[in-house]
């Protein structure tokens, strides 16, 4: 086992982190799924509003790549689909059944997963609409069929601030983490790489004939980018898949039970209300029916997935399929006096530009200002301080800045995504969207390369 | 400050969309940010971010400045009243009256150059950016106590409009504007920026007051000479040179005064370290070289110790305060070592070969802010050879 330290990073010092305990909620009345949660896809409907749907059912396909399919995480009716502009396909809702139909697929045990063809499994992972829990880099993209990956890596650690630890949601969960793990094995042979954090409490460790590699320190240090510029860099024209434990735990229960798997646990997370704790609930869950009873007074930012990388949802909107913790954070409301002039013994900073630096490990209560107006790019070097990657970010985000798709390409964005600039969105004193502007770049690269 | 609050609330809406002084509302969000930190959310994810913002990270700045400022009141003072005659004994009258004679300075050029820069604001409909509380106080601080204010309201402009807008503004400049604004008084008006007669602000009426910077006397040394010797001769001590009782431009005569301002920019991380450290660095090099190599058949400047060559002219203010400037400075690691360090080396050539001026630093970093790019471009061309070499292996 190799272990990694990542000296670079940085953990927002925020309160809010998930409480150690875990609730089972009720089965909903109503679930859904958005099409927008999956990057680069062209959704194409299957069903139309008040058909019957199975769990598993196939909504709508991907008419970039047809085999693609999206399916459903309930047994009932489709009660209503959202547009949005352009007749966009925001929301499939489902009505839930009193008793949920299953669409059957084949039951496997161990032994006889592995005795299996690594395409029969793939299609069967297509047809149950697992297939998009697999990603690839560079893009961050579902996984093309054509893509031969030099490596699957699977992330078992998460060190964004207040997110679920994978360690305690998963709990319990080892073996199933090893049955997807052999799955995946016969999909994409023997390169697969199983990243857990320092203090994994040895969840992950029933999964066999992997490399497994252990990182430690602060944030970006549990983020598979991060993972894969330390264990094996994309180079120019390769490409690796990435998974998210979680993802793989879904995979083995699939395969275990041969139903779709409904059930997940998600943290719930955030200064805006007023428990948090792990919650089992059901994928595609209404966001009301999880934060509804903890809900703070006054308006709150309800965000599926951590405050990173998550997106800001309304309370009907519905949990994403890649999410794993629901954070809830007040909205600023405060007009604060001279407030660049004072000391600031209450106001976080990733410099030294407050005296808050002076209490060592003080947490802070946060909420989602911006705190301060976009200027042009003026400090240089903060950003360095924060990405893991052997890339040089604030050059790449000009280069991005004036579509130099050649520059970009050499200053390494292939080895980026969104996700591993997110704190120099943070720290940024110029308040310059830095991860939004790398994934212009990436969508960009990905048009024209 | 709710009543404040309150009271400003009622104009706010004639300067929304609609309202009848829409097109200022650049100077509305100007005032109501800078009176109040504005609730404003983040649009899209992350969903918070550091405190930390440009104006708090400019403010540091001119906080820093303040100790060259006060020293600079009171040096001003006490230069005016050894050109007089009068006694210096006492601190508060000479401090006040310096006061009053940069006090004008200041104000013409925050006055000024805040007007260039609310206009080019309200043209492009952006906020006004707060890099101009910097530079409006910088440039006074570079220039000599009798200088006439129409001159520095030409300067500002210049340094505003052409070192800055016209680039796109803060953080689009190539020079540091405070820099361009005085490299353009100096060359267009030297009489009044240069000579031994600019440095106090009244005519000298005591016989053998010479008002010359101890830079220039150095600079006279005869061929040969030692320029510690003629320092001496004009009365002139290290002392004097470190606290900054010497004539000289208003910000940069102390030493001490300008490191308290370096300690607050280290120690919150708004100045590179790497900078300041390597502008120094360089200037001790080269002098101590051309101690080496200081002769018979050569200026006698060239025998100045390294510790007089640092702590006279404009060379520390510049380190600390001009080289460090983000924008114009290089922006890798490594290039902010190479950039720095050239401009402590050149700060030194250029006191040794324009004879006509002594001061260095003015130039060797404008000339520099020009390089930058370059320095940068070879770094980030290494890691791109890097990363290509990764491939072939």
């Amino acid at each position: 086992m190799a272990t990694f330290h990542i000296k670079k990073g940085y953990t927002i010092p925020m309160q809010g982190e998930p409480e150690k305990k875990k609730v089972v909620l009720d089965s909903p009345k109503t679930l859904g799924i958005c099409p927008t949660d999956f990057k680069g896809i062209k959704p194409k409907l299957t069903v139309k509003e008040q058909d019957k749907v199975k769990v598993g059912t196939p909504l709508f396909f991907d008419k970039m790549q047809p085999e693609v399919q999206f399916t459903s995480p309930a047994g009932g009716t489709v009660s209503a689909i959202n547009f949005g502009p352009r007749r966009k396909v925001l929301e499939i809702v489902i009505t839930v059944d009193e008793d949920e139909a299953f669409e059957d697929f084949p039951q496997y045990t161990k032994e006889t997963l592995q005795a299996q063809e690594g395409a029969t499994l793939r299609d069967a992972l297509l047809k149950a609409g697992l297939w998009p829990l697999i990603r690839r880099r560079p893009f961050n993209t579902i996984a093309r069929l054509e893509d031969s990956p030099k490596a699957l890596f699977i992330n078992c650690m998460d060190t964004a601030p207040i997110a679920a630890d994978p360690d305690f949601a998963l709990e319990g969960k080892g073996e199933l983490f090893a049955m997807g793990v052999a799955a995946m094995k016969q999909i994409v042979g023997d390169s697969v790489h199983v990243v857990t954090g320092k203090d994994s409490k040895g969840v992950f460790d029933q999964a066999e004939g992997v490399h497994s590699h252990q990182f430690s320190g602060k944030h970006p240090a549990g983020l598979v980018g991060t993972h894969i510029a330390k264990i094996d860099p994309i180079n120019k024209g390769e490409c690796v898949w990435v998974m998210n434990a979680r993802d793989v735990v879904s995979i083995g229960s699939f395969f275990q039970s041969g139903r779709f798997p409904i059930h997940r646990v998600v943290a719930l997370s955030g200064t805006g209300v007023s428990g948090t704790g792990y919650f089992e609930v059901r994928a595609g869950t209404q966001l009301k029916d999880l934060v509804g009873p903890f809900l703070q007074k006054g308006p709150q930012r309800i965000i599926s997935g951590d405050v990173l990388m998550g997106t800001g949802r309304k309370v009907e909107g519905f949990l994403g399929t890649y999410h794993h913790t629901v954070t809830v954070l007040p909205e600023p409301t405060e007009k604060q006096f001279l407030g660049w002039f004072m000391p600031g013994f209450d106001r976080p900073s990733f410099t030294r530009t407050f005296l808050s630096r002076l209490i060592p490990g003080k947490t802070f209560k946060f909420d989602t200002n911006l705190n301060g107006g976009h200027r042009a790019m003026v400090q240089s070097g903060l950003y360095e301080d924060v990405v893991a990657l052997d890339v040089m970010p604030e050059f790449l985000v000009k280069a991005v800045l004036c579509q130099d798709i050649e520059l970009m390409e050499q200053l390494g964005i292939l080895e980026c995504d969104e996700e591993d600039f997110t704190l120099c969105s943070y720290i940024c004193p110029s308040k310059m969207e830095i991860s939004s502007i790398i994934a212009e770049g990436l969508e960009l690269m990905e048009k024209e390369g | 400050m709710k009543f404040l609050q309150k009271q400003l609330e009622k104009h706010e809406h004639h300067f929304k969309k609609g309202g009848k002084l829409e097109k200022f509302y650049p100077i509305w969000e100007a005032q109501e940010t800078i009176l109040f930190s504005l609730p404003k959310g983040t649009s899209k994810g992350p969903h918070v971010r550091d405190s930390l913002d440009t104006k708090r990270l400019m403010i540091m700045v001119v906080v820093a400045l303040v100790p060259a400022l006060l020293f600079g009141a009171y040096n001003t003072g006490l230069q005016d009243a050894l050109a007089l005659g009068k006694p210096t004994d006492q601190i508060v009258p000479l401090f006040g009256a310096g006061m009053m004679t940069i006090l004008p300075i200041i104000i013409v050029s925050y006055a000024v150059g805040g007007f260039w820069e609310v206009l080019f604001a309200v043209v492009r409909k952006h906020e006004i950016n707060e890099g101009f509380l910097v530079t409006g106080l910088l440039f006074p601080l570079i220039l000599p106590p009798s200088i006439p204010l129409w001159q520095v309201a030409v300067g500002i402009s210049f340094g505003v409009v052409i070192g800055k807008e016209v680039f796109g503004g803060t953080g689009m400049n190539i020079l540091n504007p405070a820099l361009t604004a005085r490299a353009f008084l100096y060359f267009s008006y030297p009489v009044q920026i240069s000579g031994d007669k600019v440095w106090t602000s009244v005519l000298p009426t005591v016989d053998g007051f010479s008002g010359a910077t101890p830079l220039a006397k150095a600079a006279q040394t005869h061929l040969g000479g030692n320029a510690v010797e003629s320092l001496t001769q004009a009365g002139y001590t290290l002392k004097d040179l470190v606290v900054g009782t010497i004539p000289g431009s208003i910000g940069e005569t102390s030493v001490i005064a300008i490191l308290i301002g370096a300690a607050l920019l280290l120690i919150t991380g708004v100045g590179s370290w790497r900078i300041i450290l390597s502008v120094l660095v360089g200037a001790f090099i080269t002098s101590v070289g051309l101690n080496q190599v200081a002769g018979d058949s050569l200026p006698g400047i060239l025998s100045l110790p390294w510790q007089h060559q640092l702590s006279m002219g404009g060379l520390m203010f510049a380190a600390v305060f001009m080289a460090t400037d983000p924008v114009s400075a290089a922006r890798t690691q490594i290039g902010k070592y190479i950039y720095g360090f050239l401009i402590g080396v050149l700060t030194i050539l250029i006191r040794l070969w324009n004879p006509a001026y002594p001061e260095g630093a003015m130039l060797a970093i404008l000339f520099m802010n020009v390089f930058a790019p370059l320095i940068d471009h070879y770094v980030v061309q290494a890691n791109i050879k890097r990363r290509l070499r990764r491939v072939e292996v």
